[in-house]
């Protein structure tokens, strides 16, 4: 654990230095962070510009949720993002030789190999947007409440790593599809409604979203003090499933990956 | 027939990366549905109707939005900054006595037609399903004068993201340009929610900015919203944005040109 600390550690202080070396770059990543996290926001106050309250949720709740949508994401873009990005280019060109060549664990490679640092300001945004949400709530937020909903938030990432993985792991029978991060990136926005709203369609397709549905209102639900039990418990249950099923899937993909040139 | 033989290599290329394109598909298909179901519940919510909006003309709204989407919207801005402008591509469209825009145009039209052709089998899908909750028009005029808006979208579109790929003649990297004018053409193209449900403010802008003339006025056109002097006052308007975007297209390729430079090709 502690070399492993060490090595993101390296390869953090590495990718913060090639993103101060290319000032062009660290500017555009810079607008784009904040442009999409603006868009977020924008994108909440259009939708309910001509109702009060939909699928049981008042204005406010759902700017909140967009708000914490937006701290998750930006996290989940800051540790996993660019290295997803690059992953099915990695299997496609065959450079997964060179990850496994190492002696280091190949799964810890693929999924912390870059670091968005600029992405923390979708961090800031989400933050400060869910602070000002909350004042205009007159919701008084305890730290048992803040505390539980940085877990819930930490399991909410556990649980979309697992899932991105168990996809991306994919790309080893599938390596044309490299288009297909793009889709999960679709995937991820589905987060930031409330699960209500997805009650209406067949059975099916819902219980397949649904552990989607939790991973950003059930820190929502917390932080405004409705609290459900039965949510948390399952969120910290689908955060050690998807990641126990992406660590055994990428190792049984493993035996299938013949390199670009074989 | 030159031009032909272009469109074809090029549609071959498409037919080889199917899988990829119905991926794209999805791209445009999935946050479609979240709106709808999202606007699905605010009727509801409303009794019914919202600012003329039902669960009907909502609910196929967003379906020929994934048509529309997969179709008219062109993606050549991010090649032509990339593959060809930064990475030098360009020389090769250079050397040949071949327009570089309309090679470029004959090169994403294949993309438009098999995505636009994925984009249809899942619309049919749903009213084979759905039959009862879909609106179309249904006189012949109108259907014409909607598809010559379709068309017209797609030229709008390409000759825009054509005009804003070039940028990358003068910016070390256009991403962050060209992701701030797809959040403007997601909000006031009709992406989100059709402009008329926008709030007001917002609904005024989209109004002057040619990004409805891309995605909204198409739909509603195709949906039989529209009257036929409403049609012909789109048509015009798309024309003359067209105009405006090829001319920058012009002037700005003519300069972008003096500054490039491919070393090692």
């Amino acid at each position: 654990m502690k070399k492993y600390l060490s090595i993101y550690k390296t390869l953090s202080g590495m990718n913060f230095s090639e993103l101060v070396s290319f000032r062009a770059n660290l500017i555009n990543s810079l607008i784009s962070n904040l442009v999409w996290g603006t868009f977020s926001i924008l994108l909440i106050v259009v939708l309910t510009s001509k109702t009060p309250e939909v699928f049981g949720w008042t204005r406010y709740e759902l700017f909140l949720l967009f708000g914490i949508y937006n701290i998750y994401m930006g996290l989940f873009y800051v540790f996993f993002s660019r290295s997803f990005e690059r992953f099915s280019q990695i299997i496609h060109l065959g450079e997964l030789d060179f990850v496994l060549v190492k002696p280091i664990d190949s799964q810890f490679l693929m999924s912390f190999r870059y670091v968005n640092h600029p992405a923390f300001l979708r961090v800031i945004v989400g933050t400060i947007f869910s602070a000002w949400v909350l004042s205009q709530m007159g919701v008084a937020v305890t730290a048992q409440s803040l505390l539980l909903m940085v877990l819930l938030l930490v399991c909410g990432i556990a649980v979309m790593y697992g899932i991105w993985y168990i996809f991306l792991t994919c790309l080893i029978w599938w390596t044309n599809l490299t288009n297909l991060v793009g889709l999960l990136y679709e995937m991820n926005g589905l987060t930031r409604y409330p699960g209500q709203m997805f009650q209406g369609i067949s059975g099916l397709l819902f219980y397949s979203i649904f552990p989607l549905t939790l991973v950003i209102t059930t820190p929502a639900q917390t932080l405004v003090n409705k609290v459900n039990y039965l949510n948390i418990a399952l969120v910290a249950f689908f955060a050690v499933l998807f990641i126990s099923i992406s660590r055994s899937f990428w190792k049984f993909a493993l035996k299938f990956y013949s390199s670009a040139s074989s | 027939m030159k031009a032909w033989r272009i469109f074809l290599l090029s549609f071959q290329h498409v037919l080889e990366n199917r899988s990829r394109s119905f991926i794209w598909v999805l791209y445009v298909l999935l946050p479609a549905v979240v709106f709808m179901l999202f606007w699905i519940g605010v009727v509801k919510s409303s009794g019914g109707d919202v600012s003329g909006w039902n669960f009907s003309t909502i609910t196929s709204y967003y379906f020929l939005l994934t048509v529309l989407g997969s179709t008219v919207i062109a993606h050549i801005e991010e090649d032509v900054a990339e593959e060809d402008i930064r990475l030098g591509e360009l020389t090769n469209y250079l050397m040949k006595p071949f327009s570089y825009f309309w090679t470029k145009f004959l090169e994403e039209t294949p993309w438009r037609l098999i995505q636009g052709a994925f984009g249809v089998l899942i619309v049919i899908a749903f009213i084979f399903i759905f039959g009862n909750f879909f609106t179309l028009a249904s006189s012949p005029l109108v259907i014409v004068l909607a598809l010559l808006i379709m068309v017209l979208a797609y030229m709008l579109c390409f000759t825009f993201k054509m005009s804003l790929g070039l940028s990358a003649f003068w910016l070390t990297d256009s991403r962050g340009l060209f992701q701030i004018l797809e959040v403007l053409l997601l909000i006031f193209g009709g992406f989100v929610v059709p402009i008329t449900l926008l709030p007001e403010a917002f609904s005024k802008i989209a109004q002057v900015l040619p990004f409805s003339y891309i995605v909204y006025y198409p739909i509603v056109a195709i949906q039989g919203n529209l009257s036929i002097t409403q049609m012909l006052t789109v048509i015009f308007a798309q024309l003359a944005w067209i105009f405006v975007f090829y001319l920058v297209y012009k002037v700005v390729w003519s300069e972008g040109r003096r500054k490039y430079t491919a070393m090692g090709q």
